[in-house]
Protein backbone atom coordinates (compact mmCIF):
# COMPACT_ATOMS: atom_id res chain seq x y z
CA UNK A 1 0.00 0.00 0.00
CA UNK A 2 2.99 2.34 0.47
CA UNK A 3 3.62 2.36 -3.25
CA UNK A 4 -0.05 3.01 -3.99
CA UNK A 5 -0.22 5.85 -1.48
CA UNK A 6 2.94 7.40 -2.87
CA UNK A 7 1.87 7.06 -6.50
CA UNK A 8 -1.57 8.40 -5.67
CA UNK A 9 -0.07 11.42 -3.97
CA UNK A 10 2.13 12.02 -6.99
CA UNK A 11 -0.71 11.66 -9.51
CA UNK A 12 -3.79 12.93 -7.70
CA UNK A 13 -3.56 16.48 -9.01
CA UNK A 14 -3.25 15.24 -12.58
CA UNK A 15 -6.15 12.81 -12.12
CA UNK A 16 -8.38 15.43 -10.54
CA UNK A 17 -7.67 17.93 -13.31
CA UNK A 18 -8.73 15.38 -15.93
CA UNK A 19 -11.78 14.33 -13.90
CA UNK A 20 -12.97 17.89 -13.39
CA UNK A 21 -12.23 18.83 -17.00
CA UNK A 22 -14.25 15.91 -18.38
CA UNK A 23 -17.11 16.63 -15.98
CA UNK A 24 -17.16 20.33 -16.88
CA UNK A 25 -17.00 19.56 -20.59
CA UNK A 26 -19.98 17.22 -20.55
CA UNK A 27 -21.92 19.60 -18.33
CA UNK A 28 -21.26 22.66 -20.47
CA UNK A 29 -21.46 21.05 -23.91
CA UNK A 30 -24.54 18.87 -23.51
CA UNK A 31 -27.12 21.71 -23.46
CA UNK A 32 -25.38 23.41 -26.39
CA UNK A 33 -25.46 20.28 -28.52
CA UNK A 34 -29.01 19.41 -27.49
CA UNK A 35 -30.01 22.53 -29.35
CA UNK A 36 -29.05 20.58 -32.48
CA UNK A 37 -31.54 17.82 -31.69
CA UNK A 38 -34.35 20.29 -32.04
CA UNK A 39 -33.08 21.16 -35.49
CA UNK A 40 -31.94 17.69 -36.54
CA UNK A 41 -34.21 17.88 -39.52
CA UNK A 42 -32.45 21.01 -40.65
CA UNK A 43 -28.95 19.48 -40.55
CA UNK A 44 -27.24 19.76 -43.90
CA UNK A 45 -28.26 16.76 -46.01
CA UNK A 46 -24.70 15.66 -46.68
CA UNK A 47 -23.86 15.88 -43.00
CA UNK A 48 -26.91 13.91 -41.91
CA UNK A 49 -26.88 11.32 -44.66
CA UNK A 50 -23.21 11.09 -45.41
CA UNK A 51 -22.65 8.47 -42.77
CA UNK A 52 -20.89 10.86 -40.36
CA UNK A 53 -22.97 9.88 -37.35
CA UNK A 54 -22.66 6.18 -38.16
CA UNK A 55 -18.85 6.47 -37.97
CA UNK A 56 -19.16 7.58 -34.36
CA UNK A 57 -21.67 4.83 -33.57
CA UNK A 58 -24.83 6.98 -33.64
CA UNK A 59 -27.79 6.45 -35.92
CA UNK A 60 -29.90 9.40 -37.03
CA UNK A 61 -32.81 7.75 -35.28
CA UNK A 62 -30.90 7.72 -32.00
CA UNK A 63 -29.84 11.31 -32.50
CA UNK A 64 -33.40 12.50 -32.11
CA UNK A 65 -33.90 10.51 -28.88
CA UNK A 66 -33.11 11.90 -25.38
CA UNK A 67 -29.90 9.87 -25.23
CA UNK A 68 -28.79 10.74 -28.76
CA UNK A 69 -26.74 13.84 -28.37
CA UNK A 70 -25.33 12.69 -25.04
CA UNK A 71 -24.14 9.48 -26.73
CA UNK A 72 -22.65 11.52 -29.56
CA UNK A 73 -20.71 13.71 -27.13
CA UNK A 74 -19.63 10.76 -25.03
CA UNK A 75 -18.26 9.20 -28.21
CA UNK A 76 -15.86 12.13 -28.48
CA UNK A 77 -15.06 12.33 -24.80
CA UNK A 78 -14.09 8.69 -25.04
CA UNK A 79 -11.08 9.84 -27.06
CA UNK A 80 -10.11 12.16 -24.21
CA UNK A 81 -10.79 9.40 -21.66
CA UNK A 82 -8.66 6.99 -23.66
CA UNK A 83 -5.75 9.43 -23.85
CA UNK A 84 -6.02 10.11 -20.12
CA UNK A 85 -6.15 6.41 -19.25
CA UNK A 86 -3.29 5.40 -21.47
CA UNK A 87 -1.13 8.33 -20.42
CA UNK A 88 -1.75 7.58 -16.74
CA UNK A 89 -0.92 3.88 -17.07
CA UNK A 90 2.05 4.56 -19.30
CA UNK A 91 3.62 7.45 -17.42
CA UNK A 92 3.45 5.77 -14.01
CA UNK A 93 6.03 3.33 -15.36
CA UNK A 94 8.01 5.49 -17.77
CA UNK A 95 8.66 8.30 -15.33
CA UNK A 96 10.65 5.99 -13.05
CA UNK A 97 13.04 5.63 -15.96
CA UNK A 98 12.93 9.09 -17.48
CA UNK A 99 13.16 10.84 -14.09
CA UNK A 100 15.90 8.40 -13.11
CA UNK A 101 14.19 7.15 -9.94
CA UNK A 102 13.93 3.46 -10.90
CA UNK A 103 17.22 2.62 -9.22
CA UNK A 104 15.89 4.02 -5.96
CA UNK A 105 12.49 2.35 -6.03
CA UNK A 106 13.49 -1.06 -7.36
CA UNK A 107 16.20 -1.57 -4.74
CA UNK A 108 13.79 -1.26 -1.83
CA UNK A 109 12.35 -4.24 0.06
CA UNK A 110 8.86 -3.84 -1.39
CA UNK A 111 9.80 -5.81 -4.51
CA UNK A 112 8.70 -5.64 -8.12
CA UNK A 113 5.38 -7.37 -7.49
CA UNK A 114 4.32 -4.74 -4.97
CA UNK A 115 5.53 -1.94 -7.23
CA UNK A 116 3.44 -3.29 -10.08
CA UNK A 117 0.40 -3.76 -7.88
CA UNK A 118 0.76 -0.29 -6.34
CA UNK A 119 1.04 1.40 -9.71
CA UNK A 120 -1.78 -0.66 -11.18
CA UNK A 121 -3.99 0.17 -8.22
CA UNK A 122 -3.21 3.85 -8.68
CA UNK A 123 -4.11 3.58 -12.37
CA UNK A 124 -7.39 1.85 -11.54
CA UNK A 125 -8.19 4.40 -8.85
CA UNK A 126 -7.46 7.20 -11.31
CA UNK A 127 -9.80 5.66 -13.87
CA UNK A 128 -12.49 5.16 -11.19
CA UNK A 129 -12.27 8.76 -9.96
CA UNK A 130 -12.46 10.15 -13.48
CA UNK A 131 -15.29 7.76 -14.29
CA UNK A 132 -17.28 8.71 -11.20
CA UNK A 133 -16.85 12.42 -11.96
CA UNK A 134 -17.95 11.90 -15.56
CA UNK A 135 -20.95 9.70 -14.78
CA UNK A 136 -22.14 11.99 -11.97
CA UNK A 137 -21.74 15.13 -14.07
CA UNK A 138 -23.54 13.39 -16.94
CA UNK A 139 -26.38 12.26 -14.70
CA UNK A 140 -26.76 15.73 -13.26
CA UNK A 141 -26.69 17.30 -16.72
CA UNK A 142 -29.23 14.88 -18.17
CA UNK A 143 -31.52 15.26 -15.19
CA UNK A 144 -31.32 18.99 -15.62
CA UNK A 145 -31.75 19.22 -19.38
CA UNK A 146 -33.42 15.92 -20.42
CA UNK A 147 -35.46 14.63 -17.48
CA UNK A 148 -37.06 11.27 -18.16
CA UNK A 149 -34.08 9.82 -20.05
CA UNK A 150 -33.74 6.00 -19.90
CA UNK A 151 -31.41 5.39 -16.95
CA UNK A 152 -30.38 1.85 -17.97
CA UNK A 153 -29.23 3.03 -21.38
CA UNK A 154 -27.63 6.09 -19.80
CA UNK A 155 -25.44 4.04 -17.48
CA UNK A 156 -24.40 1.77 -20.33
CA UNK A 157 -23.39 4.73 -22.50
CA UNK A 158 -21.71 6.63 -19.65
CA UNK A 159 -20.08 3.40 -18.47
CA UNK A 160 -18.61 3.00 -21.96
CA UNK A 161 -16.27 5.89 -21.28
CA UNK A 162 -15.15 4.36 -17.99
CA UNK A 163 -14.60 0.92 -19.52
CA UNK A 164 -12.75 2.34 -22.49
CA UNK A 165 -10.55 4.46 -20.21
CA UNK A 166 -9.79 1.33 -18.22
CA UNK A 167 -8.89 -0.54 -21.39
CA UNK A 168 -6.40 2.13 -22.47
CA UNK A 169 -5.06 2.42 -18.92
CA UNK A 170 -4.15 -1.25 -18.95
CA UNK A 171 -2.76 -0.97 -22.45
CA UNK A 172 -0.67 2.00 -21.27
CA UNK A 173 0.56 -0.02 -18.30
CA UNK A 174 1.71 -2.78 -20.60
CA UNK A 175 3.39 -0.39 -23.04
CA UNK A 176 5.05 1.43 -20.12
CA UNK A 177 6.46 -1.79 -18.71
CA UNK A 178 7.75 -2.93 -22.09
CA UNK A 179 9.08 0.50 -23.14
CA UNK A 180 9.98 2.26 -19.87
CA UNK A 181 12.32 4.72 -21.57
CA UNK A 182 9.52 6.34 -23.58
CA UNK A 183 10.05 10.07 -23.17
CA UNK A 184 6.82 11.15 -24.87
CA UNK A 185 4.04 9.22 -23.13
CA UNK A 186 1.39 11.82 -23.96
CA UNK A 187 2.24 11.82 -27.65
CA UNK A 188 2.29 8.02 -27.68
CA UNK A 189 -1.09 7.90 -25.95
CA UNK A 190 -2.61 10.45 -28.29
CA UNK A 191 -1.38 8.63 -31.38
CA UNK A 192 -2.50 5.19 -30.20
CA UNK A 193 -5.97 6.40 -29.21
CA UNK A 194 -6.41 8.35 -32.43
CA UNK A 195 -5.37 5.36 -34.56
CA UNK A 196 -7.75 3.12 -32.62
CA UNK A 197 -10.55 5.63 -33.13
CA UNK A 198 -9.85 5.72 -36.86
CA UNK A 199 -9.93 1.92 -37.02
CA UNK A 200 -13.41 1.92 -35.52
CA UNK A 201 -14.61 4.66 -37.88
CA UNK A 202 -13.20 2.69 -40.81
CA UNK A 203 -14.83 -0.50 -39.57
CA UNK A 204 -18.20 1.24 -39.33
CA UNK A 205 -17.79 2.98 -42.69
CA UNK A 206 -16.94 -0.18 -44.64
CA UNK A 207 -19.39 -2.20 -42.55
CA UNK A 208 -16.93 -4.98 -41.70
CA UNK A 209 -17.57 -5.77 -38.06
CA UNK A 210 -14.52 -8.01 -37.69
CA UNK A 211 -12.23 -4.98 -38.09
CA UNK A 212 -13.90 -3.60 -34.98
CA UNK A 213 -12.14 -6.24 -32.88
CA UNK A 214 -8.94 -4.28 -33.44
CA UNK A 215 -10.23 -1.22 -31.64
CA UNK A 216 -11.95 -0.84 -28.24
CA UNK A 217 -14.04 2.06 -29.57
CA UNK A 218 -16.02 -0.52 -31.54
CA UNK A 219 -16.92 -2.41 -28.38
CA UNK A 220 -19.16 0.41 -27.13
CA UNK A 221 -21.49 1.50 -29.91
CA UNK A 222 -24.30 3.74 -28.60
CA UNK A 223 -26.54 2.67 -31.50
CA UNK A 224 -26.13 -0.96 -30.52
CA UNK A 225 -26.72 -0.18 -26.84
CA UNK A 226 -29.88 1.71 -27.82
CA UNK A 227 -31.00 -1.13 -30.06
CA UNK A 228 -30.25 -4.15 -27.84
CA UNK A 229 -30.10 -2.57 -24.38
CA UNK A 230 -26.69 -4.08 -23.66
CA UNK A 231 -23.10 -4.28 -24.89
CA UNK A 232 -22.30 -6.91 -27.55
CA UNK A 233 -21.31 -10.08 -25.73
CA UNK A 234 -18.68 -11.11 -28.30
CA UNK A 235 -16.98 -7.74 -28.05
CA UNK A 236 -17.18 -7.92 -24.25
CA UNK A 237 -15.50 -11.31 -24.12
CA UNK A 238 -12.75 -10.01 -26.41
CA UNK A 239 -12.48 -6.84 -24.28
CA UNK A 240 -12.05 -8.83 -21.07
CA UNK A 241 -9.59 -11.18 -22.74
CA UNK A 242 -7.43 -8.30 -24.00
CA UNK A 243 -7.45 -6.59 -20.61
CA UNK A 244 -6.38 -9.82 -18.97
CA UNK A 245 -3.59 -10.24 -21.53
CA UNK A 246 -2.36 -6.66 -21.01
CA UNK A 247 -2.27 -7.01 -17.24
CA UNK A 248 -0.65 -10.44 -17.36
CA UNK A 249 1.99 -9.52 -19.92
CA UNK A 250 2.91 -6.38 -17.99
CA UNK A 251 3.19 -8.40 -14.76
CA UNK A 252 5.33 -11.07 -16.39
CA UNK A 253 7.59 -8.50 -18.01
CA UNK A 254 8.10 -6.39 -14.90
CA UNK A 255 9.27 -9.45 -12.98
CA UNK A 256 11.69 -10.49 -15.73
CA UNK A 257 13.12 -7.34 -17.21
CA UNK A 258 16.25 -5.41 -16.42
CA UNK A 259 15.43 -2.12 -14.80
CA UNK A 260 16.28 0.52 -17.37
CA UNK A 261 18.26 3.56 -16.29
CA UNK A 262 17.73 6.99 -17.78
CA UNK A 263 19.77 7.55 -20.92
CA UNK B 1 33.21 -20.55 8.93
CA UNK B 2 30.12 -18.44 8.39
CA UNK B 3 28.48 -18.11 5.02
CA UNK B 4 29.81 -15.22 2.92
CA UNK B 5 27.60 -12.15 2.81
CA UNK B 6 28.14 -11.75 -0.92
CA UNK B 7 29.05 -14.62 -3.23
CA UNK B 8 29.52 -14.21 -6.97
CA UNK B 9 30.12 -17.30 -9.04
CA UNK B 10 31.05 -16.77 -12.68
CA UNK B 11 28.61 -13.89 -12.80
CA UNK B 12 28.11 -12.71 -16.37
CA UNK B 13 25.98 -9.93 -17.76
CA UNK B 14 26.07 -9.03 -21.42
CA UNK B 15 24.04 -6.47 -23.32
CA UNK B 16 24.02 -7.94 -26.80
CA UNK B 17 26.99 -6.41 -28.60
CA UNK B 18 28.00 -4.31 -25.60
CA UNK B 19 30.37 -5.71 -23.05
CA UNK B 20 29.07 -6.09 -19.54
CA UNK B 21 30.88 -8.33 -17.08
CA UNK B 22 32.34 -11.77 -17.65
CA UNK B 23 32.58 -14.65 -15.21
CA UNK B 24 33.22 -12.65 -12.08
CA UNK B 25 33.74 -14.72 -8.95
CA UNK B 26 34.57 -13.59 -5.45
CA UNK B 27 33.12 -13.57 -1.96
CA UNK B 28 32.74 -10.92 0.69
CA UNK B 29 32.85 -12.10 4.28
CA UNK B 30 30.78 -10.87 7.17
CA UNK B 31 32.11 -7.70 8.77
CA UNK B 32 34.49 -6.89 5.93
CA UNK B 33 34.96 -3.59 4.17
CA UNK B 34 35.42 -4.73 0.62
CA UNK B 35 36.55 -2.43 -2.16
CA UNK B 36 35.69 -2.86 -5.76
CA UNK B 37 38.03 -0.90 -7.94
CA UNK B 38 38.50 -0.32 -11.63
CA UNK B 39 38.42 2.47 -14.16
CA UNK B 40 35.20 3.94 -15.49
CA UNK B 41 33.38 1.45 -17.69
CA UNK B 42 35.12 -1.57 -16.15
CA UNK B 43 31.80 -3.05 -15.06
CA UNK B 44 31.63 -2.05 -11.40
CA UNK B 45 28.14 -0.57 -11.59
CA UNK B 46 26.90 -3.48 -13.71
CA UNK B 47 28.10 -5.91 -11.05
CA UNK B 48 26.48 -3.87 -8.29
CA UNK B 49 23.20 -3.49 -10.18
CA UNK B 50 23.13 -7.23 -10.73
CA UNK B 51 23.74 -7.73 -7.01
CA UNK B 52 20.84 -5.40 -6.26
CA UNK B 53 18.52 -7.34 -8.55
CA UNK B 54 18.13 -4.47 -11.03
CA UNK B 55 19.77 -6.48 -13.79
CA UNK B 56 19.18 -10.13 -14.49
CA UNK B 57 22.43 -12.06 -14.99
CA UNK B 58 22.98 -13.78 -18.33
CA UNK B 59 25.21 -16.36 -16.69
CA UNK B 60 26.52 -17.50 -13.33
CA UNK B 61 25.03 -16.71 -9.97
CA UNK B 62 25.07 -13.91 -7.44
CA UNK B 63 23.86 -14.30 -3.89
CA UNK B 64 23.62 -12.07 -0.86
CA UNK B 65 23.06 -13.63 2.58
CA UNK B 66 22.72 -16.93 0.71
CA UNK B 67 19.71 -15.64 -1.26
CA UNK B 68 19.63 -15.45 -5.04
CA UNK B 69 19.96 -11.84 -6.22
CA UNK B 70 17.69 -12.32 -9.21
CA UNK B 71 14.81 -14.15 -7.60
CA UNK B 72 14.93 -12.94 -4.01
CA UNK B 73 15.95 -9.33 -4.48
CA UNK B 74 13.20 -7.94 -2.26
CA UNK B 75 14.13 -10.30 0.59
CA UNK B 76 17.76 -9.30 0.26
CA UNK B 77 16.89 -5.60 0.12
CA UNK B 78 15.46 -5.72 3.65
CA UNK B 79 18.99 -5.94 5.03
CA UNK B 80 20.81 -3.88 2.43
CA UNK B 81 21.39 -0.15 2.30
CA UNK B 82 22.19 0.92 -1.24
CA UNK B 83 23.82 4.08 -2.50
CA UNK B 84 23.75 4.29 -6.30
CA UNK B 85 26.46 6.08 -8.22
CA UNK B 86 23.99 8.55 -9.69
CA UNK B 87 21.36 10.54 -7.88
CA UNK B 88 18.05 8.82 -8.38
CA UNK B 89 15.67 10.56 -6.02
CA UNK B 90 12.31 12.22 -6.52
CA UNK B 91 13.22 15.81 -7.29
CA UNK B 92 9.78 17.15 -6.41
CA UNK B 93 9.97 15.84 -2.84
CA UNK B 94 11.52 17.49 0.16
CA UNK B 95 14.50 15.70 1.67
CA UNK B 96 12.57 14.83 4.83
CA UNK B 97 9.59 13.41 2.90
CA UNK B 98 11.87 11.35 0.74
CA UNK B 99 13.81 9.93 3.70
CA UNK B 100 10.64 9.14 5.62
CA UNK B 101 9.34 7.38 2.53
CA UNK B 102 12.56 5.35 2.48
CA UNK B 103 12.05 4.44 6.14
CA UNK B 104 8.45 3.48 5.37
CA UNK B 105 9.56 1.20 2.53
CA UNK B 106 11.99 -0.51 4.90
CA UNK B 107 9.33 -0.69 7.60
CA UNK B 108 11.43 1.18 10.15
CA UNK B 109 10.80 4.27 12.24
CA UNK B 110 13.74 6.30 11.03
CA UNK B 111 12.92 9.76 12.30
CA UNK B 112 15.59 10.01 15.00
CA UNK B 113 18.27 8.33 12.96
CA UNK B 114 17.45 10.52 9.98
CA UNK B 115 17.89 13.67 12.04
CA UNK B 116 21.10 12.44 13.62
CA UNK B 117 22.63 11.48 10.27
CA UNK B 118 21.46 14.70 8.61
CA UNK B 119 23.05 16.71 11.39
CA UNK B 120 26.38 14.93 11.04
CA UNK B 121 26.39 15.37 7.29
CA UNK B 122 25.11 18.92 7.51
CA UNK B 123 22.09 18.15 5.35
CA UNK B 124 19.09 20.48 5.32
CA UNK B 125 15.99 18.26 5.56
CA UNK B 126 13.55 21.00 4.62
CA UNK B 127 14.84 21.61 1.10
CA UNK B 128 13.42 20.22 -2.09
CA UNK B 129 15.67 17.56 -3.60
CA UNK B 130 15.54 19.15 -7.04
CA UNK B 131 17.05 22.34 -5.59
CA UNK B 132 20.03 20.59 -3.99
CA UNK B 133 23.59 20.60 -5.29
CA UNK B 134 25.21 17.37 -6.46
CA UNK B 135 27.04 16.95 -3.16
CA UNK B 136 23.90 17.48 -1.11
CA UNK B 137 22.00 14.98 -3.24
CA UNK B 138 24.79 12.53 -2.49
CA UNK B 139 24.26 13.19 1.21
CA UNK B 140 20.56 12.34 0.77
CA UNK B 141 21.68 9.04 -0.77
CA UNK B 142 24.06 8.34 2.10
CA UNK B 143 21.40 9.03 4.74
CA UNK B 144 18.90 6.96 2.77
CA UNK B 145 21.33 4.02 2.65
CA UNK B 146 22.25 4.22 6.33
CA UNK B 147 18.73 4.95 7.57
CA UNK B 148 17.48 1.36 8.00
CA UNK B 149 20.68 0.32 9.87
CA UNK B 150 21.34 -2.42 7.32
CA UNK B 151 23.51 -5.50 7.75
CA UNK B 152 25.13 -4.81 4.40
CA UNK B 153 25.94 -1.49 2.76
CA UNK B 154 26.49 -1.45 -0.98
CA UNK B 155 27.85 1.84 -2.21
CA UNK B 156 28.71 2.73 -5.76
CA UNK B 157 31.19 5.63 -5.98
CA UNK B 158 30.05 6.96 -2.60
CA UNK B 159 32.17 10.09 -2.30
CA UNK B 160 31.83 11.59 -5.76
CA UNK B 161 30.63 15.15 -5.30
CA UNK B 162 31.34 15.33 -1.56
CA UNK B 163 33.65 17.98 -0.20
CA UNK B 164 36.72 16.77 1.78
CA UNK B 165 35.22 17.68 5.16
CA UNK B 166 32.06 15.68 4.53
CA UNK B 167 34.14 12.86 3.04
CA UNK B 168 35.90 12.57 6.39
CA UNK B 169 32.56 12.44 8.21
CA UNK B 170 31.41 9.82 5.75
CA UNK B 171 34.49 7.66 6.40
CA UNK B 172 33.87 7.98 10.13
CA UNK B 173 30.27 6.90 9.66
CA UNK B 174 31.35 3.89 7.64
CA UNK B 175 33.87 2.87 10.27
CA UNK B 176 31.23 3.18 12.99
CA UNK B 177 28.80 1.09 10.99
CA UNK B 178 31.49 -1.49 10.37
CA UNK B 179 32.32 -1.63 14.07
CA UNK B 180 28.65 -2.39 14.71
CA UNK B 181 29.03 -5.41 12.43
CA UNK B 182 27.86 -4.00 9.11
CA UNK B 183 29.54 -5.46 6.05
CA UNK B 184 30.48 -2.79 3.53
CA UNK B 185 30.94 -3.26 -0.19
CA UNK B 186 32.01 -0.14 -2.00
CA UNK B 187 33.12 0.57 -5.50
CA UNK B 188 35.41 3.40 -6.30
CA UNK B 189 38.01 4.65 -8.68
CA UNK B 190 39.39 6.89 -5.94
CA UNK B 191 42.13 4.58 -4.80
CA UNK B 192 43.12 6.56 -1.75
CA UNK B 193 39.58 6.01 -0.47
CA UNK B 194 39.83 2.27 -0.94
CA UNK B 195 43.32 2.24 0.52
CA UNK B 196 42.05 4.05 3.56
CA UNK B 197 38.91 2.02 4.25
CA UNK B 198 39.07 -1.47 2.83
CA UNK B 199 40.24 -4.80 4.12
CA UNK B 200 40.24 -6.43 0.69
CA UNK B 201 39.80 -5.27 -2.87
CA UNK B 202 38.67 -6.78 -6.12
CA UNK B 203 40.15 -5.25 -9.23
CA UNK B 204 38.02 -5.16 -12.32
CA UNK B 205 39.26 -4.48 -15.82
CA UNK B 206 37.21 -4.43 -19.01
CA UNK B 207 34.45 -6.48 -17.44
CA UNK B 208 36.77 -9.13 -16.05
CA UNK B 209 38.10 -9.70 -12.59
CA UNK B 210 41.83 -9.13 -12.49
CA UNK B 211 42.26 -10.27 -8.92
CA UNK B 212 41.07 -10.15 -5.33
CA UNK B 213 43.63 -9.29 -2.71
CA UNK B 214 43.74 -8.09 0.83
CA UNK B 215 45.14 -4.62 1.23
CA UNK B 216 47.92 -6.17 3.25
CA UNK B 217 48.76 -8.54 0.41
CA UNK B 218 48.48 -5.83 -2.18
CA UNK B 219 50.91 -3.68 -0.29
CA UNK B 220 53.07 -6.57 0.85
CA UNK B 221 53.33 -8.46 -2.42
CA UNK B 222 56.91 -7.32 -2.76
CA UNK B 223 56.29 -4.54 -5.23
CA UNK B 224 58.81 -1.77 -4.88
CA UNK B 225 59.00 1.31 -6.97
CA UNK B 226 62.60 1.90 -7.99
CA UNK B 227 63.82 5.10 -9.59
CA UNK B 228 67.50 5.48 -10.39
CA UNK B 229 69.96 7.68 -12.23
CA UNK B 230 73.33 6.42 -13.47
CA UNK B 231 76.38 8.36 -14.69
CA UNK B 232 76.36 6.63 -18.06
CA UNK B 233 73.61 5.26 -20.28
CA UNK B 234 71.95 2.20 -18.78
CA UNK B 235 71.91 -0.92 -21.00
CA UNK B 236 68.31 -1.48 -22.11
CA UNK B 237 68.36 -5.19 -21.31
CA UNK B 238 69.71 -4.68 -17.80
CA UNK B 239 66.26 -4.84 -16.23
CA UNK B 240 64.78 -7.46 -18.55
CA UNK B 241 64.50 -9.77 -15.60
CA UNK B 242 61.48 -11.51 -14.10
CA UNK B 243 59.47 -9.31 -11.71
CA UNK B 244 60.15 -6.03 -13.50
CA UNK B 245 57.28 -4.00 -14.89
CA UNK B 246 56.30 -0.52 -16.06
CA UNK B 247 59.79 0.50 -17.15
CA UNK B 248 59.99 4.20 -17.93
CA UNK B 249 63.20 5.60 -19.43
CA UNK B 250 64.22 9.17 -19.85
CA UNK B 251 65.56 10.37 -23.22
CA UNK B 252 69.24 10.12 -22.30
CA UNK B 253 68.75 6.57 -21.02
CA UNK B 254 70.58 7.50 -17.82
CA UNK B 255 67.42 7.46 -15.68
CA UNK B 256 64.82 4.76 -15.33
CA UNK B 257 61.94 3.96 -13.00
CA UNK B 258 60.10 0.67 -12.71
CA UNK B 259 58.11 -1.63 -10.45
CA UNK B 260 59.90 -4.68 -9.10
CA UNK B 261 58.52 -7.65 -7.20
CA UNK B 262 61.43 -10.17 -7.21
CA UNK B 263 64.08 -10.94 -4.61
CA UNK B 264 66.29 -8.16 -3.31
CA UNK B 265 69.49 -9.94 -4.37
CA UNK B 266 68.34 -10.21 -7.98
CA UNK B 267 67.90 -6.47 -8.31
CA UNK B 268 71.01 -5.70 -6.27
CA UNK B 269 73.10 -7.80 -8.65
CA UNK B 270 71.82 -5.74 -11.57
CA UNK B 271 72.28 -2.44 -9.80
CA UNK B 272 75.81 -3.42 -8.86
CA UNK B 273 76.75 -3.24 -12.54
CA UNK B 274 75.90 0.45 -12.70
CA UNK B 275 77.71 3.52 -11.54
CA UNK B 276 74.79 5.01 -9.71
CA UNK B 277 74.30 8.72 -9.08
CA UNK B 278 70.99 8.45 -7.28
CA UNK B 279 68.52 5.76 -6.30
CA UNK B 280 65.10 5.83 -4.68
CA UNK B 281 63.42 2.61 -3.55
CA UNK B 282 59.91 3.19 -2.20
CA UNK B 283 56.64 1.46 -1.56
CA UNK B 284 54.31 2.16 -4.48
CA UNK B 285 50.96 3.80 -3.92
CA UNK B 286 47.89 1.68 -4.47
CA UNK B 287 47.28 3.72 -7.58
CA UNK B 288 50.60 2.61 -9.03
CA UNK B 289 49.92 -1.00 -8.08
CA UNK B 290 46.51 -0.69 -9.62
CA UNK B 291 47.88 0.85 -12.80
CA UNK B 292 50.35 -1.98 -12.94
CA UNK B 293 47.43 -4.43 -12.85
CA UNK B 294 45.54 -2.41 -15.37
CA UNK B 295 48.39 -2.25 -17.84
Amino acid sequence: MQIFRFEWKRSQKYILIWAVALALCIFSMTPVYYGMVETAGTLPTGFAQGGFFETVGISLELLTKPMGMYSFLTGFFMIAGGIFGMHLGLSLHTKECTENTAEYLYTKPCGRQAIYKGKLLCTLAGVCVTGIFYVMASFFTMTLFRPGFPTGEFFLVAGSLVLLTLFFALMGTMVGVFRPNNRSPLLTSGLVVFVEYCITSFSRTVGIRAIGFLSPFSFFSPAEIHHSGSYSWDYMIWYLFLMFVFALLAYWKILKRDIAMAV
Amino acid sequence: MSEPVIALNKLTKSYGKHRGIEEISFTVERGEIFGFIGPNGAGKSTTIRTLMGLLKPTGGTASVFGLDCGRQASEIAKDVGYLPSENCYYNSMKVKEMLLYTAELYGVAGHNRMEALAERLNLDLSRRIGDLSLGNKKKVGIVSALLPSPKLLIMDEPTSGLDPLIQQTFYDLLKEENERGTTIFLSSHVLSEVQRLCDRVAILREGKLVGVQSMKELRGNGYKKISLTAKNAIPEDLFSIPGTANLEWDKSKTSVSFMFSGTVMTIMNQLHRLELEDILIEEPSLEEIFLHYYE
